[in-house]
């Protein structure tokens, strides 16, 4: 009998469905992986398990009795403890006090019995493993592994019947992981359940007896992870129930002309040693799981971060990585990661946004010519077919999709030579990301180049040129023509070496 | 996982009932003031029925010329999502320095290098915050503390000189009837008005008010426009300097502090979201005309300074809470 199992669970977040139907059970005494690409569900089913969700429909049976938690809290108290990737800790707090959070030991005044806590935290860290830390140290002085041992150690001191290892050891080297890995043995030996979320294949291999794979919010199927074979997996991860239509890929020229050149970018660990090319025409995909150093990649380039080292040349030119002006003069255009926040400004009407960036191209003196901004404002609007009442109806109250639209007016209008596009599409209407793949086609065509960086695979296999794989910061792989398969993003994306799975047919 | 946490598609309203609402909510705070001026005439009328008389309400108007323009300053500062404390020490220095440097170097010589340095004040302000990252509430306090011991020194305490003609002029003269202070602030509101609405820097000071992120990954170049605001808030300050200093001919040490608190209500009162990016000038006007007409109302009515003073704190809180409501409400 299953110690914790969940069936039948709905989620849903707005209009986006995270989890239909889904089921998920694992047993006292194993260590139960969960795999799926990016949307496929299987952190929300974690955080359902562990009570931060409420399920729309469904039922979670637990050590034989239904139950139901309202938050993370219950679910503790259960003894169904997770760790996350997102670190909790607070830095200003010793490791001892980080430990016993909430719940520290008390001298008979009432005052935290501080010596006490040292002390048990001491042979706790040490019956872990984990003996190098020491616990009067500040969490803001250890490095990012040894937070995220600390998180692990406080998940390990309430004694859990279930842990939930959520990316937990992708912070890690190798080293701690097996550090990990013996005390996540020992736990299971001892009649522990553990739930273990990784992007590293290998570790679901070296750790995990059995796996449940996840694919558009259900779970598609769990297999023994001694038995089954890479390919096998990677199958099920892929599978597609639907498919958008790309616009034809021209055939490229027989000899490349490079526009956006980086060689050798690097920023601190999250980025590391970064070489590749987009040449005039070319629409190149960023793929792999999500937080690989994607989105910092598409930051670095367009200098919002300090103490970025390698080159980048533009047309030959190298560009001085000094922030969103710089690359704007340098021809780069950047449609962030979220337009809500970072591509746009809400409150401000559509014409003020579309024209932020090339205020002074429609200002004589400084001082703005009305007619000008209706002018660029009705040519993008028609370009891009942006649905509004007016230009000045703030940009708040247009359709995600609309929206986005406008963010990429903006830069249409600098007429840069390289698009990097974070994610473009995600959170809009199928019409509206038709018209955006469109779009990027046409500035190909027209000798732009573009990075595009997606979380849907079928995007980059679909639209894209070449796509980059990029796992823990740095370029994993390059495929392109026929290589540019599901099948090999996948595998490329979790760390697997050339996947041999027959790619889907579309 | 990131489809999970993405915002859903959303639906837009219907687009006429879009615009009407945004024309009504940026509309109503503008709305107030003018209200509230409506009230305080009605109460002064019953009160004191010479009040409402076409000599006094120019006088009322002349007063607010002189708080108009000082919050002028802090309108701008305010846009950007910051607050221009220094502004009681930077109109009093600069106003010193009318009159002391006036009687040693000439009038036009002393004119210039006192708003020079109420600008300089400004530029000062504008790098700490920019650059430095200060916030801003800091940064200007602490400039104003500067101020009042540079000023305590250069003056040994007691300022010499008096207000040049031309000071006494704007403040207090008139030509063919009409005051120079108030033709002097119709072309200050039209310039500063036209700086906001209709200029590359007013768009972009709306745009790093809003949402500094979006601005800065838009190619906006946050740093000089926060510098040239509060450089421009440092002149509006010196400006200030000289009305007052025209209004009572002369200079004195503190004339500036019954003037920082008084601006900042005639800013929120006007409308301006003290969190930025919201409002602007024509708010500001209907604004500083409340806060005088509610200084002589109160006095007709016997509220004495002390009274003032916590009324004014009461007005800002109660806008910092209305505003903070919306805020939450918006997102």
């Amino acid at each position: 009998m299953p110690l914790l199992s969940a069936t039948g669970i709905d989620k849903r977040f707005g209009g986006v469905v995270a989890l239909h139907d889904a089921n998920f059970s694992c047993e006292a005494g194993e260590i139960h992986a969960l795999l799926g690409e990016n949307g496929a569900g299987k952190s929300t089913m974690v955080k359902v398990l562990c009570g931060v969700h409420q399920p729309d429909a469904g039922t979670i049976t637990y050590a034989g009795q239904p139950i139901t938690f309202h938050g993370p809290a219950d679910a503790v108290a259960a003894g169904i403890v997770p760790v996350f990737q997102e670190l909790s800790l607070v830095p200003d707090l010793t490791v001892a006090e980080s430990l016993f959070m909430g719940e520290e030991p008390r001298t008979r005044l009432g005052l935290v019995d501080s010596r006490r806590m040292r002390h048990e935290s001491r042979a706790l860290l040490e019956r872990l493993g984990f003996g190098g830390i020491d616990p009067g140290a500040l969490v803001r002085d250890l490095s990012l592994a040894d937070r995220q041992l600390i998180e692990i150690a406080k998940a390990l001191r309430r004694s859990p019947k279930v842990l939930i290892l959520d990316e937990a050891t992708s912070a890690l080297n190798r080293r701690q992981v097996q550090q990990v890995f013996t005390v996540v043995r020992r736990l299971r030996d001892e009649g522990v359940a553990v739930v273990f979320i990784s992007h590293r294949m290998d570790e679901v291999r070296d750790l995990c007896d059995r796996a449940t794979i996840f694919r558009d919010g259900v779970d598609v199927g769990t297999v023994d992870v001694a038995t089954a074979t890479d390919d096998e997996i990677v199958q099920l991860m892929i599978g597609r129930t639907l498919r958008e239509t790309y616009p034809p890929r021209p055939p490229r020229p027989p000899v490349e002309e490079p526009l956006l050149e980086v060689k050798h970018l690097g920023w601190g660990d999250r980025l590391r040693d970064i070489t590749f090319t987009v040449n005039k025409g070319e629409i190149v995909g960023l793929s792999g799981l999500e937080g690989q150093g994607q989105g910092d990649l598409l930051f670095a380039l367009f200098g919002v971060y300090v103490g970025v080292t390698g080159q980048v040349t533009i047309g030959q030119r190298p560009i001085r990585l000094g922030g969103p002006r710089d690359a704007m003069n340098a021809g780069l255009a950047l449609v962030p990661e979220d337009r809500k926040t970072q591509g746009l400004i809400l409150p401000l009407p559509v014409d003020e946004n579309i024209t932020l960036s090339t205020l002074p191209s429609v200002a004589n003196h400084g001082l703005i010519n009305p007619a000008a901004v209706a002018t660029v404002t009705e040519q993008m609007r028609e370009r891009l077919s942006i649905r509004m009442a007016s230009p000045d109806i703030p940009v708040r109250f247009l359709s995600g999709g609309n929206q986005q639209k406008v963010a990429i007016a903006k830069w249409l209008l600098t007429d840069a030579a390289v698009y990097l596009l974070y994610d473009p599409t995600r959170g809009i209407d199928v019409g509206a990301k038709q018209e955006i793949y469109d779009l990027m086609r046409q500035l190909a065509a027209a000798g732009h180049g573009i990075l595009f960086f997606s979380t849907d695979l079928a995007e980059v296999v679909g639209l894209c040129d070449r796509g980059l794989v990029m796992y823990e910061g740095a370029i994993a792989r390059e495929l392109s023509g026929p290589a540019l398969t599901d099948a090999n993003l996948v595998s490329a994306a979790v760390g697997l070496a050339e996947s041999g799975a027959e790619a889907v047919p579309a | 996982m990131s489809q999970m946490t993405t915002t859903p598609v959303e639906r837009s309203p219907l687009p006429g009932s879009a615009a009407r609402a945004s024309w009504l909510s940026r509309n109503r705070a503008f709305l107030i003031p003018y209200l509230l001026i409506a009230i305080l005439l009605a109460a002064a009328a019953i009160r004191a029925p010479g009040f409402v008389s076409a000599p006094n309400l120019t006088q009322q108007l002349v007063l607010a010329s002189y708080l108009g323009v000082i919050a002028g300053g802090q309108t701008i500062v305010i846009l950007t999502g910051g607050i221009d404390l220094s502004v009681a020490w930077n109109l009093n220095l600069s106003a010193i320095l009318l009159t002391q440097l006036g009687a040693e170097l000439g009038v036009l010589p002393a004119a210039i290098i006192a708003l020079g340095v109420a600008a300089l004040v400004g530029l000062v302000n504008g790098l700490g915050v920019a650059y430095l990252k200060i916030p801003s509430l800091v940064m200007t306090l602490g400039m104003n503390a500067v101020l009042s011991g540079v000023t305590l020194v250069y003056t040994n305490g007691s300022p010499q000189g008096e207000a040049p003609g031309f000071a006494r002029e704007l403040a207090v003269g008139r030509i063919g009837g009409l005051p120079w202070a108030l033709i002097f602030w119709a072309l200050f509101s039209a310039a500063l008005i036209v700086l906001l609405r209709r200029t590359v820097y007013g768009k972009r000071l709306y745009a790093i008010g809003n949402n500094m992120k979006a601005a800065y990954l838009s190619g906006v170049p946050v740093r000089r426009v926060l510098v040239a605001t509060y450089t421009i808030a440092g002149l509006c300050a010196g400006i200030g300097g000289f009305m007052l200093t025209g209004y009572s001919q002369q200079s004195y040490l503190g004339m500036g502090d019954f003037y920082v608190l008084p601006a900042i209500a005639a800013v929120v009162i006007g409308g301006t979201s003290i969190l930025g990016g919201s409002g602007g000038y024509a708010g500001t006007i209907a604004g500083a005309i409340t806060v005088v007409l509610l200084q002589n109302v109160l006095q007709i009515v016997g509220i004495q300074s002390a009274g003032q003073q916590i009324l004014y704190g009461v007005i800002i809180l109660l806008m910092l809470f209305v505003y903070g409501r919306n805020a939450r409400v918006r997102e």
